[in-house]
Order: structure tokens, then C-alpha cells, then sequence
């Protein structure tokens, strides 16, 4: 930064850095810094992310096979509720899809049918419709966190689409 | 700065003003410190936040490769009535200890040095009670040719696992075991058998059991034959990351795995229950918090594909 100024090299006016020159600086290391700190974050959201999906892939294989054990009924078609989990399966043919099932899981993987302070997963089992009476079930289900989120704001989510058979 | 050795002596007098005061330099010296401190503290926090992140990926990622090992064992698990099982059940309750689990799958294996390699192995998981990790055995298996080959053919019943190849049930050594998992420490299973309606129209509900038949009036089932009745098996296991580990003796750790419950849906119907005891005796257990911070519990639901 010493520019060749003979007139002012005898002076003491460069005998240390300008106010300007430690702001530039200053400026320059700061946004280094803001670039650097700004890595942390990235890092911290994707891991807190896989850590979400793995819980919630785990959420969905066990309410998948707790809508499979439920057995059909008798006469087939009619509407049941699952044995672990509590979903009313609705009677076939569905012509509308009725409203969506909400369970919240707790990190244990508990599930209830209300919020909890320690909720951390929000479940939808929404069926849609089918064809008739003795068509495949159809099931969308889909694992949103956090749980006090609406759907649509989730941090993440998994879905999944089941067809199973109540004959 | 070698400007200012050449200060002629006529501007000595404004010395003052090339160099600090004492006033100036202990400002400087205390909003340095104070700003040390405060990074240091930031960056103290962000390493115990990263140290317990960097922990919980350890074990996720030993828990995604076994369960996914054990998801591609159980979904190419033979299932037919003629064959034999050693699992979870009346005869052999596992009760008070990790579970044990052998069964045919058409899975590689380790092969003999001679004879046709058939698509069959015998696969087993078992914790190994010594060394405190998870042990897979992948034996694979060749094809008889209607011979009587001990201990290298699959073989139907009334020929049982146990009887020709005891170390997949037991605890004792055999060269086609391979540790799986040094991290995991506890290991639980159990059944998701299905509901079924009865011609009269009685519903029996799907159940979480420790038999893997239905022994239910009605069906009253006394034997696996292929899990017919099972929809779905239940893994539970406990896992500590290696920083972790090192800071706890078997012992303790022993301790610990031996306080989590069994999968018992007596005492823990729900989803979740058995979990939550667990969870509670590592809490209230007498390790440091650094170890316990370590341990994750997983769970997965296998669904038996027929």
C-alpha cells in the first residue's frame, strides 16, 4: 500500500494504515466471514433433514403394514378401523374421498390423535376414491415435520402411495 | 513503518502522537479480549452442537446399513411351510436377552470351497454376547443333488436349523459369521400377525406377538409354516455412536441393554411403547450424559411380502 509519493514519504502521514484502507479491510474479512458462517446452517439443515426422513420412513412402513394386517371384512367392502395406529378405513366403493386422518408422532414413534410438546411428525392417511366395491384400497399417506407446521410451510416431507388389497 | 526511526529529532517533541498510550492499548487489549470471548464461546457451542450432529450421523448411517441388510434378508426369506425356522417363538422365547434370528434366503453366502452353489443361504443375526456387536451369518448353501450332505445343503423337516448348524442358535463360533455392527448393543424383535375374519363374521384384529402363528380361538394356528399368519416383523435396536462407546465399559453398557424390556406387547401394545421405555432407562441411567447422547434407537417394520 506505499505508494511512491516522494513528497510525502518524509512525512508521518503514511506511517500507518488509513482509516479507509482498515475499513476495506475489515470489509473484505467480514464478508469472508458472513460467507464461511453461512456454510454452518447448510450443514446442520441437511443432516437435521435426513435424521427427519429416516424417523418418518419408519412412521410409513409401520402404518403401511398396520393397514395391511387389518383384515377384510365380512361381507367385504365394509368400512374398518385399523387395530394399531386407529384409521377408519372407509367402506369400498369410496365415491369421495373423506377427510384425511390426522395422527402426530412423538420421536419415539408414538403416535396420538392430538398435539403433544413433544409431537414431532403430523400424518395424513387420505383414501381416495375407487372404482367399486371390489377394487384395491387407496391410501396416500404423508409424514410432515415439524409437527405444529401446516402441510403446505413443512420444513420436509415423505409420501407415499399404498394400494392394498380388502377382499 | 521504518518511517518513523527517520523522524528528524526537531519532531521528536510530537512523539505523543506515533505511538499508542497506555490508555489506548488497554482499551484495545479489553475489547480484544472481549470479543476472544465471545467467539470463543460461540465456537465452543457450535462443537458441542456439531459433536452431537456428527454423533447421531454415526449411528444413523450403521442403522441404515443393517436394517437395510436385514430388509433384502427378510424380503428373500424362503417362506415355506417345509422348512425350518429358528425364530422368536414358544419353544425358543428369547425372553430377558438380545434375540437370535436364523432362516433360509436366497441371499449369497459364504460357499464351501467345492460343490454347486445353490441361491440359498442360511442367514442369521445374533448378538454377540462377548464382544457386545451384531454378528451376520451368511452361510451359503449348496445344492444336495438328493444327497444326505450334512451341513452344506438346505435341508427341509423335520431337519431343523438347530440340529444342523447349532452355531447359527447359539452363541458359539463359526467361520461364515461376520460382524456387522460394533455400535449396536441391544436387539429386539417381534411379529405383526394378521387379522383375520372368521366365515361367522368375527373379526380377529391384527396383533403385535411374540409367536409368530395365530394362536387365536377361531384359527388357533400352532406352527410357523412359511409365516403364513405374519404380516410384518418388528425390529427394535439400540445404538451407541464409537466416541461414545469408548467412554463405557461393557459392563455398563451390558447393564444397560439388559434394563431396556423385552418386546413384549403385554406390557407395551402400542407402537412406540417399548421405545419409550428404553429411552426412559437411558435417561435415568447413571452414565454421563456424553455417552448417553450418543445411544439412538431405531425401529423398522419389515412387511413379509406372500
Amino acid at each position: 500500500m506505499r505508494t511512491p509519493q516522494p513528497a510525502l514519504r518524509t512525512s508521518r502521514a503514511r506511517a500507518g494504515f488509513s482509516l479507509v484502507e482498515v475499513a476495506v479491510a475489515l470489509g473484505i474479512i467480514s464478508f469472508a466471514l458472513v460467507a464461511i458462517f453461512a456454510l454452518i446452517p447448510v450443514g446442520l439443515t441437511s443432516s437435521q433433514t435426513a435424521i427427519a426422513q429416516t424417523g418418518a420412513n419408519d412412521i410409513l412402513s409401520a402404518v403401511f403394514t398396520d393397514l395391511r394386517a387389518t383384515p377384510p371384512t365380512a361381507p367385504v367392502g365394509q368400512s374398518a378401523t385399523t387395530q394399531r395406529f386407529q384409521i377408519p378405513i372407509p367402506a369400498a366403493a369410496a365415491t369421495t374421498s373423506p377427510a384425511s386422518a390426522i395422527f402426530y408422532f412423538d420421536s419415539e414413534g408414538q403416535a396420538k390423535s392430538y398435539v403433544q410438546a413433544n409431537s414431532r411428525y403430523r400424518l395424513s392417511v387420505a383414501f381416495l376414491p375407487n372404482t367399486n366395491a371390489r377394487a384395491a384400497t387407496l391410501a396416500f399417506l404423508k409424514v410432515t415435520w415439524p409437527a405444529l407446521a401446516d402441510p403446505a410451510n413443512a420444513a420436509g416431507s415423505v409420501t407415499m402411495f399404498a394400494a392394498f388389497d380388502r377382499n | 513503518m521504518r518511517s518513523r526511526f527517520r523522524v528528524p529529532a526537531s519532531v521528536l517533541k510530537f512523539q505523543r502522537s506515533t505511538a499508542f498510550t497506555i490508555i489506548e492499548v488497554l482499551v484495545a487489549t479489553t475489547v480484544l479480549s472481549l470479543m476472544i470471548v465471545l467467539i470463543a464461546q460461540l465456537f465452543s457451542s457450535a462443537t458441542s452442537v456439531i459433536t452431537l450432529g456428527n454423533k447421531r450421523m454415526e449411528t444413523d448411517v450403521e442403522a441404515r446399513a443393517l436394517l437395510d441388510r436385514m430388509a433384502i434378508d427378510f424380503g428373500r426369506m424362503i417362506q415355506r411351510a417345509d422348512v425350518d425356522y429358528f425364530v422368536k417363538s414358544p419353544t425358543d422365547a428369547m425372553t430377558g436377552d438380545n434375540d437370535q434370528i436364523a432362516f433360509y434366503a436366497e441371499v449369497p453366502g459364504y460357499y464351501p470351497s467345492s460343490g454347486s452353489q445353490s441361491p440359498v443361504s442360511l442367514v442369521a443375526f445374533r448378538m454377540n454376547a462377548s464382544k457386545l456387536c451384531l454378528e451376520r451369518l451368511g452361510k451359503g448353501l449348496l445344492w444336495s443333488g438328493g444327497a444326505t450332505a450334512s451341513n452344506t445343503a438346505m435341508v427341509f423337516l423335520p431337519l431343523t436349523i438347530k440340529g444342523e448348524w447349532p452355531a447359527a442358535t447359539n452363541q458359539n463360533s463359526d467361520s461364515n459369521y461376520e460382524v456387522f455392527s460394533s455400535q449396536i448393543f441391544r436387539f429386539e424383535y417381534g411379529y405383526v400377525v394378521k387379522g383375520q375374519t372368521l366365515p361367522d363374521g368375527t373379526m380377529l384384529p391384527s396383533i403385535y406377538s411374540t409367536t409368530p402363528w395365530d394362536t387365536r380361538a377361531g384359527v388357533a394356528h400352532t406352527s410357523i409354516r412359511g409365516f403364513q399368519d405374519v404380516s410384518a416383523i418388528v425390529v427394535s435396536i439400540a445404538m451407541i455412536d464409537s466416541k461414545s462407546r469408548v467412554l463405557v465399559s461393557d459392563t455398563s453398557l451390558s447393564a444397560l441393554a439388559a434394563s431396556m424390556a423385552d418386546f413384549d406387547p403385554s406390557q407395551y401394545p402400542n407402537p412406540g411403547d417399548l421405545e419409550k421405555q428404553w429411552q426412559s432407562q437411558i435417561d435415568s441411567s447413571r452414565l454421563p450424559k456424553s455417552v448417553t447422547s450418543g445411544i439412538c434407537i431405531y425401529r423398522r417394520t419389515f412387511s413379509l411380502t406372500r
